[in-house]
């Protein structure tokens, strides 16, 4: 051997033993590039032994080990067949104490085990399987759980018998870290099997594990439910699974019962119909009703959905006097979460059923003194609108609205604000301007920046209902007016209004109403209004370009003061008018 | 499964989240509050009820955990106030536990040096107080309790007389939880001082931690814990057949450095199996202190020292904190006593 | 050799980029890539390490040029300890308007104790990497190795990259950090608070600041040093530092002809806390301090006749802050 060819390996060698961290780091992540060097054979041969041996390091080293391993490193040793030689450092990699480490260690092993042949899973990855799931310490056994699944349709029909065995042991380790494991990865590993082998094994080992000691791993085991449910009949989940699920549901942990109630609507979909009706139904009810808040409120994000599974009858003699319950709850966080999702109950009770049912508790909750409760309410109306329709919404709602428009807390104003376009189109515009048009301008000077910002696209949203000469007589001179304001902020608002109505005015209204305010805040003292007004002028050169005489506006007027801006003493100012001017030479003149 | 002991009939009031919740179980009314830290007025108010002392950055004035027990008249309670008002104002002296942070002396000294390019200012005295919040309070009774109960020392020979940990360690279900903060500093970013009470009420018994957790960087680390057990069942030794509380107080320290080695080698240990076994004959990074920030781990620590380091207010490296040691005292719940009526006797006596 | 060449290309991309001159020189193609990076850590999305170092780089070049007091043009909005938590200072730019709009200034403790240090400190620093004239930010006590190793930057640096590669391109720039600013000669901002040793705001000027905060000296005491109700200097009872008193704030401010000490470093429960006369505030801009403690935060708005508007704002709302759990499980704790 000459020492050219030494070269590259002595480097990582050398690095690898470096004091350095990061060296250490360099030479992992160089590991193809070495092996590329050394050539397949002798990758395998010096490289992948060295690996091995040298696994004592620093977590961070150890992790992008694991991680490289598993990033195609077989294609430098020769291609697939030779794949399984990366199991040997992964296998130690999947042992360590340190988790991330383990976990990138089973990605990467999960990856190979995807280019593996059935002879390669026989003769070496069920033998590392072996060793990890009745290794020692309980960190190879927990790392041994999550290995199965990728491999199980590969094996041999006597190889698959003894896995599951395998996997039986693991869900009754000693170590509760294990039985988390094979409760995590069980979900994945059963629609791998075949429904026989569900019925014989996997119910065993859902049962166990699903009365653990532990919360920590009976919680776990919900997904497992639904998968082991996922693949039998209904009438088979009737008689496996039904007693399990009744004790899921009044689990004496808070945990578990948070668990069930807040995966309700997958398992109600796993089980089928007739247990939904005869059972879930049943369990629902003790979830809306369980002691624990966070119980409840994960219960009622599953109303919707849950409902949709149900007959009306059924949610309104079941169901309902639980929601009723639910919006006088004493846990704010509770009445948070059912006023989130209340709103998803609407289509299915239909209009008149919502009006009798629902819009009383709406109200009721658009009056909570937990802002959170305030603002999902009116974020979710959109939902009820579709059913009742905005005129008995807005005559119902409309006083608690106006009176929210002006909350304390600046998101309740802002859900209002992104209502008001809706509401203005269904209540015209008289009506509109007599009851909303003053709430509207108002919220322009609002000492919150994004209520402000809403505010003038809000305005933008009433011009496309109202048309530009409701604009130019109602909203144009307000906006203008604050182009004087003492305070950068709010002047800076007036171009953010005209920005943001440029699309929506016509070039003589630009010409006319607003250009002038405009032009005049290019001598504004603060630069950050002056970069803004040069991004405002981009946008009013491409409205005012749809037609001749506006193009020639642009041209003498709006070039020129840009042009001047490009000259600014500030960078930024410099910058946002260069840009400018670039965009309407490309678009327009 | 658990053990599946008896579940007595009991009220809980108010909902996790709630500021406010209780439990009613056999004759006791127990209620916490959980509410966010104190504002000005209530801080200036605060400060006033204590003589003056500067008040910790969070302090959690409204949060408290109340104990009443009807038959007896016992009432007992934790709050910021009380255990604030157990924090020495006024010059630290022999017992106090007194510490400077731990670049003080070089600090002082770069002042001080002839030609200092920084002397030090002519300075008017500040206020002189325990600014690291280490305070010894176990829970006072409060006005309103029963004047005729008395703590006594705990009879070492009387196996009742003692918190019984194999008994608390069983996974009965927790039937009323509550965790609260009384007040915490950061002692300017010099370490931490922290007060948490938890409780926890199970079938048979009811149980208190109180921890007071003082990290001084580079120089010390203090742990004070209370812990309060009652459990509902008479005492089976006792000849009256009445009810008792035990109350368990310790205080260890040690300086920094020590649990800095120490935990080095306790959090590798802990990061792995319950063997002890360890795979990789390394510490882990020393750049990293982020456990010696979780008080449960730094009263781990402290307690697997010998006591000759950690609860000895005479060894050399320490402080001379008068906290150290541990006490166990008993009351006995005896019935209110009728007007003017006999004192029952205490047992064991 | 094919695979030689391929070690030295990939040793030549690990060294720095090159360096960046003032932001005219830019081209603007590199502007738009710093603004889709301002776009991505807005998300509160993670750059790549090698994006970090780049950004680390660029940020370096810019506050070499800072002084250690570094002048501000009004309007600004000043804003105190930040502390890791993104999206309250999401809450913050949404209340008091985004950068470049807004012109900032930050007094420091970007890390530490919150749950988002990293993409807090980033966010900040591509706003000052693309508008170096629209924020400034100054350095607190916790933009130190020494402090961020016990307080969580440190440990978040590794958990989220795996190694703490990410925490010292970091470290390096917290040394460049200003130590003060002062808004159109008339309002001097400041981490902690004064020093014995600084009589003049020019004497600041003379410390060597790009070095790790020391134990001692007017560095020190600037990030370090407390307002309290003494007559003149005090001795800390914690045996090292400074407080202040009213007369000391009054001869400060009368000296340099300033109207106000703005500074951060303490928890004030309604925000902000004004004291001796309104000579002196403390400004805190975390609100529920370390998820728990239920404060309101505030921003003080100096416009362009440096009239003060403290605007309080409280916690982002509880989904868009994905903190975990709000109480404690029950713990059979012994």
């Amino acid at each position: 051997m000459d020492n050219e060819e030494l070269y590259p390996i002595a480097i990582l060698i050398d690095e690898l033993k470096s004091e350095d961290v990061n060296l250490r780091l360099n030479a992992i992540h160089r590991i193809s590039t070495i092996a590329l060097a050394l050539g397949p054979q002798r990758a395998r041969e010096e490289l992948i032994p060295f690996l091995q041996d040298s696994l004592d390091d620093e977590d961070e080293v150890l992790l992008a080990l694991a991680e490289e391993l598993g990033k195609g490193m077989e294609e430098y040793l020769g291609g697939p067949p030779h794949a399984h030689l990366l199991l040997g450092p992964l296998e130690n990699l999947a042992a360590v104490e340190e988790t991330v480490v383990r976990d990138k260690a089973t990605e990467s092993i999960n990856k190979i085990a995807a280019v593996l042949s059935t002879a390669q899973i026989e003769e070496f990855y069920i033998p590392l399987l072996k060793r990890l799931s009745t290794g020692e310490w309980f960190t190879s056994r927990t790392s041994a759980a999550a290995l199965y699944a990728s491999v199980y349709p590969k094996a041999s029909p006597a190889t698959q018998d003894e896995m599951r065995k395998l996997y039986t042991a693991l869900s009754g380790d000693d170590t509760p870290m294990v039985r988390r494991a094979a409760a995590r990865h069980l979900a994945t590993f059963v629609p791998t099997l075949s429904k026989e082998q569900v019925l014989s094994d996997s119910l065993p080992v859902y049962r166990k594990l699903s009365t653990d000691d532990q919360d920590s791993v009976r919680l776990l085991t919900v997904d497992d439910l639904i998968a082991i449910a996922g693949k039998l009949t209904p009438a088979e989940v009737n008689d496996q699974l039904r007693s399990s699920l009744r004790s899921a549901v009044s689990d004496k942990s808070w945990r578990v019962r948070y668990m069930v109630a807040d995966h309700f609507v997958k398992l109600a979909e796993a089980v089928g119909q007739t247990l939904v009706n005869e059972e879930l139904v049943g369990s629902f009810v003790a979830l809306l009703k369980d002691n624990e808040a966070e119980v409840r409120s994960a219960a009622a994000g599953q109303l919707p959905g849950f409902a949709k599974l149900l007959e009306r009858d059924v949610i309104l003699a079941r169901l309902l006097p639980c929601v009723r319950d639910l919006a006088s709850d004493s846990s704010q966080h509770v009445r948070a979460a059912l006023g989130m999702h209340i709103s998803g109950l609407a289509p299915m009770l239909g209009r008149e059923a919502t009006i009798e049912n629902l819009l009383p508790l709406f109200l009721q909750l658009l009056k909570d003194d937990f802002p959170d409760v305030r603002l999902n309410i009116i974020s979710k109306l959109e939902t009820v609108n579709k059913v009742i329709g905005i005129d008995l919404l807005s005559q119902s709602l409309l006083p608690a609205i106006v009176e929210l428009a002006e909350d304390k807390q600046w998101r309740v104003r802002q859900a209002i604000i992104e209502y008001i376009p809706l509401l203005a189109k269904q209540l015209g515009v008289a009506f509109f301007d007599e009851q909303l048009g003053n709430l509207c301008m108002s919220w322009l000077g609002d000492n919150v920046y994004s209520i402000r910002e809403s505010a003038t696209v809000n305005l933008r949203k009433l011009t496309d209902v109202f048309g530009v000469d409701w604009a130019r007589q109602t909203i144009v001179p307000k906006v203008l007016q604050m182009g004087t304001h003492p305070n950068y902020l709010y002047r800076m608002t007036t171009i953010f209004a005209i920005t943001s109505l440029a699309p929506s005015l016509t070039p003589p209204v630009i010409q006319e109403n607003v250009l002038a305010t405009v032009l005049s805040l290019v001598q504004d003292p603060i630069p950050n209004i002056r970069f803004n007004v040069a991004k405002c002028l981009e946008v009013l050169a491409i409205s005012l370009a749809t037609t001749p005489e506006g193009n020639e506006v642009a041209k003498t007027r709006v070039v020129p003061a840009l042009q001047q801006l490009k000259g600014d003493s500030d960078p930024d100012v410099r910058f946002f008018s260069g840009k400018a001017l670039e965009k309407i030479s490309g678009n327009t003149i | 499964m658990a053990t599946t002991s008896q579940i007595p009939p009991h009220t809980v009031n108010g909902s996790p989240g709630d500021p406010t919740t209780s439990i009613e179980i056999q004759g006791w009314v127990i209620t916490s509050t959980s509410l966010p830290i104190s504002n000005a007025p209530e801080i200036d108010e605060m400060q006033e009820m204590l003589h003056g002392l500067p008040i910790p950055e969070m302090p959690f004035g409204n949060n408290s955990i109340a104990l009443k027990h009807d038959a007896s008249g016992w009432e007992y309670s934790f709050n910021a106030l009380g255990a604030l008002s157990e924090v020495k104002l006024g010059k630290l002296g022999d017992g106090d536990g007194g510490v400077k942070v731990g670049y003080a002396k070089e600090w002082m000294q770069s002042r001080l040096e002839p030609n200092s390019d920084t002397p030090m200012p002519e300075t008017s005295p500040t206020k002189e107080y325990d600014w690291t919040y280490t305070t010894t309070y176990p829970g006072r009774e409060t006005k309103s309790s029963s004047p005729h109960l008395k703590w006594t020392p705990a009879d070492p020979e009387n196996p009742s007389h003692c918190i019984p940990l194999a008994q608390l360690s069983k996974r009965d279900p927790i039937l009323y939880y509550a965790e609260i903060m009384l007040y915490e500093d950061e002692l300017h970013d010099n370490g931490s001082s922290r007060l948490v009470i938890r409780l926890r009420v199970m079938p048979t018994c009811l149980f208190i931690l109180s921890r007071l957790t003082v990290r001084v960087d580079g120089v010390v680390f203090r742990t004070f814990d209370t812990r309060i057990y009652h459990s509902f069942q008479p005492d089976p030794h006792s000849t009256s057949g009445t009810l008792h509380v035990v109350k368990e107080c310790s205080g260890w320290e040690a300086p920094y450095d020590v649990v800095k080695r120490v935990s080095e080698l306790a959090y590798f240990l802990w990061r792995t199996d319950s063997r002890g076994h360890t795979l990789f004959q390394h510490l882990p990074n020393p750049n990293d202190l982020t456990p010696l920030t979780d008080a449960n781990f730094i009263a781990q620590v402290l307690t697997q020292l010998p006591k000759s380091v950690s609860q000895n207010p005479r060894a050399k490296s320490g402080t001379g904190w008068r906290g150290l040691g541990t006490r166990v005292e008993v009351c006995h719940l005896n019935p209110k006593p009728v007007v003017d009526g006999p004192q029952v006797a205490v047992d064991g006596a | 050799m094919e695979a030689r060449a391929r070690v030295v290309m990939r040793r030549q991309l690990a060294q720095p980029a090159t360096t960046v001159p003032g932001q005219d020189g830019l081209p603007a193609l590199l502007l738009l890539d710093q603004s889709a990076q301002i776009e991505q850590l807005k998300r509160c999305e993670p750059l790549s390490e090698l994006q970090v170092k780049e950004l680390c780089l660029k940020a370096r070049e810019i506050l070499i040029e800072e002084g250690n007091v570094q002048y501000v043009d009004s309007p600004v909005t000043i804003c105190g300890d930040i502390h890791g938590q993104f999206f309250d200072l999401v809450e913050l730019f949404k209340v008091g308007g985004w950068c470049p709009e807004t012109n900032y200034l930050f007094m420091g403790d970007f890390v530490d104790r919150g749950f988002y240090s990293i993409e807090t400190f980033l966010l900040l620093l591509a706003f000052k990497v693309r508008y170096p004239d629209r924020i400034t930010l100054i350095r607190g006590n916790h933009e130190s190795r020494q402090i961020t190793q016990v307080y969580g930057f440190y440990d978040e640096c590794q958990r989220k990259y795996g190694s703490a590669n990410v925490w010292r391109y970091c470290c390096e720039v917290f040394d460049y950090l200003a130590l003060a600013a002062i808004v159109d000669g008339r309002v001097f901002c400041v981490h902690g608070g004064l020093s014995p040793n600084v009589h003049a705001i020019d004497q600041i000027r003379a410390i060597d600041r790009k070095q790790e905060v020391p134990h001692d000296g007017p560095m020190c005491d600037l990030l370090w040093s407390d307002p309290d109700d003494i007559q003149g200097w005090g001795l800390s009872p914690r045996g090292a530092g400074f407080l202040f008193g009213g007369d000391v704030v009054k001869g400060f401010n009368h000296a340099n002809d300033i109207d106000l000490i703005a500074r951060a470093h303490q928890l004030a429960m309604e925000g902000f806390k004004l004291m001796f006369d309104q000579m002196i505030v403390t400004v805190w801009s975390a609100p529920n301090y370390c998820y728990r403690c239920g404060n309101v935060a505030s921003i003080l708005e100096l416009d362009e006749n440096l009239r003060q508007e403290y605007k309080v704002f409280n916690a982002a709302q509880q989904d868009a802050r994905s903190i975990p759990v709000k109480r404690p499980p029950p713990e059979y704790f012994l």
